[in-house]
């Protein structure tokens, strides 16, 4: 009876700190989503050019690299999250610009791209959290492919090819959708117990999530 | 942007990606060894949210070109 009682009881410790990541993951993750599209607004009102948009997608990438895995426990890594994000969003804004410029319905195709990132997060989120199905099988498929898939973007950076940059968009939306899945399912079993990281990772889905719908929704919909 | 870039940020580029693979690769390699593998119903789960997925994008493909 006693050991029932323990197991009760640490399973109930344990489905509260789950929850409490859960909960601080996505409370977090809605500030820094503010603060990116701030920051992506700032970027298009100031009209900075894609090169400074590219130095600031480098900074980004030099901050999740080396410095927040090794402040991921501490208050440091959070205002590393924000600057982070920050800058992330910072980079975006002259890509919408450059959409909103190029195609007549830019302004739309951007905010199709937008709910689309938002509807296809909430819908693989519940899908998670009501199923619980356990997603870590995906871990060595998601890391190799989501590698392959950044050093196939920067690719298209050095050698410009439509299709190309169509396919890896299309493997992208994929990608970040079994992010999606990956990073909640971890959560709720307890593999992520840390939400500052857990919310990097699921940032890093949606941004990708987004930049490839747009892409894909202006290859196919774009009206110059 | 593609095609635009300057030499000094075709090299920078260049570096990123060569820091990317010797940084992420080897670890992307262990997960891809050492991470369970899925079964067959594993990988159903996860046919249906990505089909899901993929209807949605035809949906809003279809919404933008109204």
């Amino acid at each position: 009876m006693e050991t029932i009682r323990t197991n009760s009881a640490a399973q109930s410790q344990s489905a509260l700190a789950t929850n409490k990541v859960l909960r601080n993951t996505y409370m977090l993750l809605a500030m820094t989503l503010l603060f990116s599209a701030a920051t992506a607004g700032l970027a298009m009102m100031l009209q900075v050019s894609q090169l400074v948009g590219l130095g600031a997608l480098l900074a980004s990438f030099g901050i999740l690299m080396f410095a927040l895995p090794r402040y991921a426990e501490s208050t440091t890594g959070l205002w590393l999250t924000f600057a982070f994000t920050g800058l992330m969003g910072f980079s975006i804004g002259p890509i919408l610009n450059a959409y909103i410029a190029a195609f007549s319905n830019g302004g739309q195709i951007v905010m199709l791209a937008l709910g689309g990132t938002g509807t296809i997060f909430m819908g693989l989120s519940a899908y998670a959290l009501t199923t619980k199905k356990d997603f870590s099988f995906l871990q060595g498929f998601l890391m190799v492919g989501i590698l392959m898939a950044v050093l196939g973007s920067f690719a298209m950076l050095l050698f410009p090819i439509p299709l190309l940059s169509l396919a890896i968009s299309g493997a992208f939306v994929f990608l970040m959708s079994g992010l999606i899945l990956f990073e909640t399912s971890r959560i709720i079993h307890g593999g992520e117990t840390n939400y500052i990281l857990a919310t990097v990772n699921l940032f890093v889905a949606l941004y990708n999530l987004f930049l490839s719908l747009l892409n894909i929704l202006a290859a196919f919909a774009g009206e110059r | 942007m593609a095609g635009e870039l300057p030499l000094w940020g075709q090299i920078i580029t260049g570096l990123a990606m060569l820091a990317m693979l010797f940084f992420w690769g080897p670890s992307a390699y262990r997960a891809a060894k050492e991470s369970p593998k899925g079964s067959a119903k594993d990988w159903l789960g996860l046919a249906l949210p990505i089909g899901g997925v993929v209807l949605f994008v035809i949906v809003l493909i279809a919404l933008a070109r109204g």
